[in-house]
């Protein structure tokens, strides 16, 4: 019952944002350069006929709240109209694109978890130390490096210099996927391996100076349950926090390595679109990454519930 | 190494103030006979794909690449602050609605909004300054707030009270103070944020005209002489790497500072 | 367990050279203020120092030497042989564990769960299933004892146990200590910072300074007349709730760094007998009769006795402060319910009661931070409110703007006063003992006690007609808390002084109102209402003070108390 309520009240903070989100979407529309008879013209010649063909086929000459309610209905139903440029149905346009950026992300994710939980818990345990300085550094020039600079300092290392990975592409088989795709998932996963270094860090080190770990051992707990039930879960909390910010640096992260790598991906569809005032294909794209945000947010929300014994009661009063 | 990363910043700054000048060609002056060269005595860093000296369109473009997170991070910076003191200070329905927006601003995939902002509708950096400058406002308002609701919470916050020293003069006075390396990591954080959105813009080429002489456009110009000439692409690249490197470790400095100061 | 030349080490030395014995069957007190390294040497007894000190010296367990022993050989020590209950019951558990699962995991036998919370005191079985967050800090922290012994230890040390626990409940919580040891005939190692709690729980104490111990004998001898100069100043400095004595005494200066006295007697600097031999060399603990240890040259010189009781002010001038039916509710909580009381010119009312009680609304009520549901707050006097009340506030470390000097804080507050009266930083510097020097320091460079006379002299730079006192000593060492009680007492502001130490508020108070759940339970003469209570909570809060008897000639008589 009161797990209803907070799920409701995250719903609809949800719906809110992607209220927002699609109003602003749509508004672009009316808003680009031109005005939206010249956007769905895609730059071709016009008369006055096309142009009141246009009209009529878009309604464009209906009230903003009913186009915009009109265009909410169809694109709750998964129609996103047809891209300007290349003529297909937006949504077939993006299932084209999607495996790329998809691929990519999971092999940045999984990098990240790697690299970031292990080297946050090592620094924490040689607090102080050369190490941790180093990570900690490390860590810091990570998160402040653009992604697109990374990318190229990367490409220019390994690629040119070092020829151990091809510079453009992605492959065919499984296993040049991966040797196409590693240096950009490196690109992409540096900043959120940063993020969770520094979470992972934090939390270890404030594990370490609590009182219930200490009373922990000082009953005699053996190392797995102290490890378990004690730092892994407690540790799991502030980490999940900074799931939320790991999402938006892999959201416009993999904008730019895509097209740093020249990648075809939804990020280089997003700043090809953009250019070619693909207004359709725009507004899918906004949309879909409004949705993953709230989608990742409630994930988080519930699995805060699932491990907090706190936050469940407080969901309750 | 606090005084590197002061020096690295200062001669960024000497760089956008006197850039210009400082550049030993026309950065516009092109010299096809010499195009995609690698680094000789004449062009340090060699030139790009028209003969364009990148020496001096790296100087040259300084000043737009730091000017406008200077600006942004200022805005940011002194509305968050100041947003943040009275929502929290306050606290009641001002500060409920406030939230409310900040909540949802943070939720908003905001570079993605920036790209599309700015790539369909245009209008260059101003356009891009003002909505970063929206876009990061809320971060700082949040942050502030916090600290300024345990603050407030404080012994000596309550004994200001109790003396009748007017709201003002304990917000600015008494609290600010105590926030300042908050505030000081804010404004860096910010800048950073804003230098690396601004490059990345360009770098996606968007908000400003081809050939402009600017870091992120250089990055994405030359990605193409990798082979010819690295410097022309890697410069910049490491230019704005090394900047943001060193307001974000100076940012750090300051909040463990703060961190430390309140362990009593 | 048998502890030898212990010392214990990180940028500086802090513990210096301890030995200590704790044999199966008794309670052994290690008695110290803050920064005497008594907790680090109950970290150490069990091998948990924190990251960055080592412990040399040795601990040796039925004959077996610990110290250096690897992790390995301490997990099998930790909980089976001897376990450690800590400080805060809020911090010591784990949020995402139920206790019945803190003490499951820490069983070593099948002893059922319902019976661990039985030996605690715990009588409803359904609390196993409850998480921390839960629970009430008294019962945290006796499900934390039920975890400590489920190992069945023979040795629990107990590091300031009840510290952040209510009167009333800390009490409660020794009883258990000490009727689970006998019930088990286990040794316990009490840390405490409180002379009282170790005279009425232990067999044995030691007392402990600047890292080292200073005196040890049995708690009776120890009670009856100090060995070491130290320990008397410290007995004379502890407040007795049985009468209000004429002069509170502090020690003068602080607690050196045990690094910097390792060649001399710790409390040399400190001690009016001090003597050259003092300094030249470390006094060892030497033998005296009847089993007792001291580590001071000389015999010490019985001090004069603080000569009968300080004589009350007769308040007959016109009323401060009145308030009446004063309600405060939050949500469903009601931290007020109608509270009604007077203070009049020249008097301190003293406010007594637990957590919850409803006294630290009263005053935030009073001073206008918070605003109440019904009632009235009257100030005699004109002009506005912050002319007529101030606040003295409870924690040291935050009463003062950090970010301030203490002139610039005291000019701003005196600047808040009428003008006719105005008073220079200076006076009020003076006016609380503190050279006119301090003006240009920060608060970070002033220690505890220091602070709190800044914060007096702050509270009185508008000349205010009523000094408002909450818990102005409550995170003060007790040999600071002589001189600031002392201080309030000399000052002549009528007081309302709130407080849950009835033995503080025994000294201060002319008159006395107990409050408990918001409500005024006994009102009256403070040395009436203390002599002879007659609520029933008046008479709990009375029996969970541990006594010092006038002249220490014996041990508290609440020894049955199991």
């Amino acid at each position: 019952m009161a797990l209803l309520k907070l799920l409701g009240r995250r719903l609809g903070a949800a719906v809110l944002l992607l209220g927002v989100l699609s109003t602003l979407t749509y508004g672009l529309l009316l808003a680009s350069p031109g005005g939206p008879e010249q956007v769905l013209l895609g730059g071709r010649p016009s008369t006055p006929e096309t142009r009141a063909a246009i009209r009529e086929q878009y309604h464009l000459d209906d009230p903003f709240p009913v186009r915009y309610a009109r265009w909410l209905g169809d694109a709750l139903q998964g129609d996103f109209g047809t891209s300007i440029y290349s003529r297909e149905p937006v949504v077939s346009v993006i299932a084209d694109r999607l495996p790329v950026t998809a691929s990519l992300a999971a092999y940045a994710l999984a990098l990240t978890v790697a690299v970031g939980v292990p080297a946050g818990l090592l620094a924490a345990m040689r607090r102080g130390g050369r190490l941790d300085q180093g990570i900690t550094l490390g860590a810091l020039a990570a998160l402040s490096i653009p992604s697109f600079a990374l990318s190229i300092l990367l490409l220019y290392g390994f690629a040119v210099q070092l020829g151990w990975f091809p510079v453009f592409g992605v492959g065919d088989t499984f296993a040049e996927r991966i040797t196409h795709l590693t240096l950009p998932a490196i690109a992409l996963a540096a900043a959120q391996a940063a993020l969770v270094v520094r979470q992972m860090r934090a939390a270890a080190l404030d594990l370490a100076a609590s009182d219930f770990l200490t009373f922990a051992r000082a009953r005699g707990l053996p190392r797995r349950r102290v490890w378990t039930s004690y730092a892994l879960r407690n540790a799991a909390l502030p980490v999940l926090t900074v799931g939320g910010l790991l999402l938006a640096a892999n959201l416009t992260g993999s904008v730019f390595v895509e097209q740093a790598f020249g990648l075809h991906g939804l990020g280089s569809l997003l700043i090809g679109a953009v250019g070619q005032k693909d207004i359709p294909v725009v507004q899918a794209l906004v949309l879909l990454g409004g949705v993953i945000v709230v989608v990742v947010n409630l994930l988080i929300d519930l699995a805060y519930l699932v491990v907090d014994p706190r936050v469940r009661q407080g969901a309750a009063s | 190494m606090r005084a590197v990363l002061v020096t690295i910043l200062g001669l960024a700054a000497v760089a956008a103030l006197t850039g210009p000048w400082l550049a030993p060609y026309d950065p516009a002056a092109q010299d096809l006979a010499l195009s995609a060269a690698g680094p000789s005595a004449a062009h340090w860093l060699g030139t790009d794909d028209l003969g364009r000296d990148v020496l001096s369109r790296l100087l040259t473009g300084a000043r737009s690449a730091l000017f406008w997170p200077v600006l942004v991070a200022l805005f940011t910076t002194v509305l968050g602050t100041a947003l943040g003191l009275v929502s929290g200070y306050h606290r009641g329905w001002v500060d409920a609605v406030l939230m409310r927006v900040v909540d949802l601003a943070i939720a908003m995939p905001g570079l993605l909004v920036l790209i599309v902002l700015v790539g369909v509708l245009g209008g260059g950096y101003g356009w891009a300054v003002l909505a970063m400058a929206v876009l990061f406002t809320p971060g700082d308002i949040r942050v502030v707030r916090s600290l300024t609701l345990a603050q407030r919470e404080l012994a000596y916050a309550e004994a200001a009270r109790t003396l009748g020293l007017r709201p003002g003069r304990i917000m600015f006075r008494h609290l600010l103070p105590n926030l300042a390396p908050t505030v000081v990591a804010n404004a860096l954080l910010s800048f950073t944020g804003a230098l690396v959105a601004l490059a990345g813009l360009s770098f996606l080429g968007i908000g400003l005209p081809a050939g402009t002489p600017d870091w992120g456009l250089m990055v994405e110009e030359n990605r193409q002489l990798l082979d010819l000439n690295p410097w022309a692409s890697i410069a910049p690249a490491a230019l704005i790497t090394v900047v943001a490197c060193a307001a974000t470790l100076l940012g750090d400095r300051a909040f463990e500072s703060m961190s430390k100061g309140a362990g009593r | 367990m048998k502890v030898t030349g212990l010392r214990v080490s990180g940028t500086g030395l802090i513990v210096d050279g301890v030995d200590l014995e704790v044999s199966p069957g008794e309670t052994v007190g290690l008695v110290g203020e803050s920064g005497s390294g008594k907790s680090l040497t109950a970290r150490a007894m069990a091998g948990l120092l924190p990251r960055g000190l080592r412990a040399t010296g040795s601990i040796t367990l039925d004959g077996r030497e610990l110290i250096g022993a690897p992790e390995r050989v301490w997990r099998t020590v930790r909980g089976r042989r001897l376990s450690l209950l800590m400080q805060d019951p809020f911090a010591m558990l784990n949020p995402l564990l139920t206790a019945g699962a803190h003490i499951a995991e820490s069983s070593r036998s099948r002893v059922p769960i319902a019976e661990r919370l039985a030996e605690v005191g715990i009588d409803d079985p359904s609390v196993a299933r409850r998480h921390p967050f839960q629970l009430s800090g008294g019962m945290r922290q006796r499900v934390a004892l039920a975890a400590a012994l489920a190992g069945d230890p023979e040795l629990l040390i107990a590091d300031e146990p009840t510290t952040a626990l209510d009167a009333t409940t800390q009490h409660e919580i020794l009883q258990l200590v000490r009727r689970v040891q006998r019930a088990r005939d286990m040794g316990v190692l009490l840390i405490t910072h409180d002379l009282r709690v170790a005279f009425e729980l232990c067999d044995r104490v030691a007392v402990m300074y600047a890292g080292r111990i200073v005196e040890h004998g049995p708690a009776a001898e120890l009670g009856r007349a100090a060995a070491h100069p130290y320990t008397a100043r410290l007995l004379a400095t502890v407040p007795t709730v049985e009468r209000r004595l004429a002069r509170l005494e502090g020690i003068p200066g602080g607690v050196p760094p045990a690094g910097e006295v390792s060649g001399a007697c710790a409390f040399a600097a400190r001690c009016d007998q001090a003597e050259a031999a003092c300094v030249e060399a470390r006094p060892p603990l030497r033998a005296l009769p009847s089993g007792r240890l001291t580590a001071c040259v000389t015999q010490v010189r019985p001090r004069p006795a603080p000569s009968g009781t300080g004589a009350r002010r007769e308040a007959a001038g016109p009323p401060v402060l009145r308030v009446s039916g004063l309600r405060k509710a939050y949500g469903s909580h009601v931290a007020l319910g109608g509270v009604s009381l007077e203070v009049r010119q020249g008097e301190t009312v003293g406010v007594v009661g637990g957590s919850g009680s409803g006294k630290t609304t009263l005053a935030r009520c009073v001073l206008g931070l918070v605003t109440p549901d019904s009632g009235t707050v009257e100030l005699a006097g004109d002009g506005p409110r912050h002319r007529l009340v101030q606040c003295v506030f409870q924690d040291p470390s935050t009463s003062l703007n950090p970010a301030m000097t203490v002139g610039a804080a005291l000019a701003e507050a005196a600047g808040q006063g009428a003008p006719e009266t105005r008073p220079t930083v200076a006076e009020l510097l003076e006016e609380v003992g503190l050279p006119a020097s301090y003006a240009g320091r920060r608060p970070a460079a002033l220690s505890g006690g220091e602070r709190q006379r800044v914060a007096i002299a702050r509270a009185l730079a508008v000349r205010p007609s009523l000094l408002i006192c909450d818990e102005p000593v409550a995170s003060l060492d007790v040999s600071v808390q002589a001189h600031v009680l002392e201080l309030l007492r000399r000052i002549g502001t009528a007081m309302l002084f709130i407080t849950h130490d009835l033995a503080v508020v025994r000294q201060m108070a002319d008159r006395l109102v107990v409050l408990s759940r918001g409500e005024v339970v006994e009102a009256g003469e403070a040395d009436a209402v203390l002599d002879a209570p007659a609520h029933d909570y008046t008479r709990r809060l009375l029996r969970s003070v541990p006594v010092l008897t006038d002249s220490h000639t014996s041990v508290a008589s609440a020894s049955d108390g199991g």
